[in-house]
């Protein structure tokens, strides 16, 4: 994929990921609800970012969809779902680190990689899954 | 790679070279050298020193865990332990306290991102998951 189809995916799962947070934080508890709140202003920041450098190089950014195929009945499936985004927008940060050669583009994936890499581990320890950490983050 | 090589080593390397150049009719242009091999060097250091600090540090499922994955991060930069040297003599040193590998750990991902900036785009992908893998070490910690 090219670096500028890599930033379309991103802010395609941003707006996924922006969308199902809101979903699953109603599941929450109110602690955990919190922690929910804190990692959905960070991927809007995120999103923003993308967008920024799409329209700097003269691409048009992806709409949001109205609705996603998002489903949680309990606070169980909520974590998981937070777990789930977390892992998938991992992976495609990762993918745009080894295919950008630009040092801004490659530093804010990195960003990105690290900030999901830490909530997907924040939301295992909260599901009580082990191990909290997975050795390469963003692969499969 | 067995062997990391130090930047210092590589460093004095280079310094040697043209004095030796000079005194003959060779080709005197430096060769190219590939940066990822002294990145990829550093980086073997960098996670054979903290296996070394969970090695050291008092034994929990959590510490076993993480010090497992840094082997991993080894094995994705091809390379792996050295065979064990011999235990050192004398009193036990005191176990690493938690609060050590948490900033060991910091600092080990601060300079995989440096690192990963400089890196090919292959290895600045490697570079980079080691990075968030210990980053997110400390939430397994605390």
């Amino acid at each position: 994929m090219t670096e500028t189809e890599r930033l379309l995916a991103l802010v395609e799962a941003e707006h996924a990921a922006v969308y199902a947070y809101g979903v699953l934080g109603a599941r929450l508890d109110d602690a955990t609800r919190k922690a929910a709140r804190v990692a959905v202003d960070s991927h809007r920041a995120r999103r923003d970012q993308l967008i920024a450098a799409l329209q700097a190089g003269g691409s048009t950014p992806p709409s949001p969809l109205a609705v996603y195929e998002v489903a949680v009945s309990g606070a169980p499936q909520a974590l998981a779902l937070a777990l789930r985004v977390e892992e998938g927008m991992s992976l495609r940060w990762r993918d745009l680190v080894g295919d950008t050669r630009n040092r801004t583009l490659r530093s804010l994936a990195i960003a990105g990689l690290q900030e999901t890499a830490v909530r997907a581990a924040q939301w295992r320890k909260r599901a009580g899954i082990t191990p909290v950490t997975v050795a390469l983050p963003g692969t499969d | 790679m067995s062997a990391p090589v130090s930047r210092r080593r590589l460093l004095q390397a280079a310094l040697v070279v043209p004095a030796a150049a000079a005194c003959t009719s060779y080709d005197t242009r430096p060769a190219r050298i590939d940066p990822d091999v002294a990145l990829r060097a550093d980086a073997v250091a960098r996670e054979r020193l903290l296996i070394a600090r969970y090695d050291a540090a008092v034994p929990t499922p959590a510490v076993a865990s993480i010090r497992a994955e840094h082997e991993q991060h080894l094995a994705a930069l091809g390379a792996r332990l050295p065979s064990a040297s011999p235990a050192p003599s004398g009193p036990a040193a005191p176990a690493v306290p938690v609060a050590a590998l948490v900033s060991a750990e910091r600092a080990a991902a601060a300079e995989h991102v440096a690192a990963a900036l400089q890196a090919s785009p292959a290895l600045a992908a490697v570079l980079a998951s080691l990075a968030a893998s210990e980053a997110s070490h400390p939430v397994a910690l605390s």
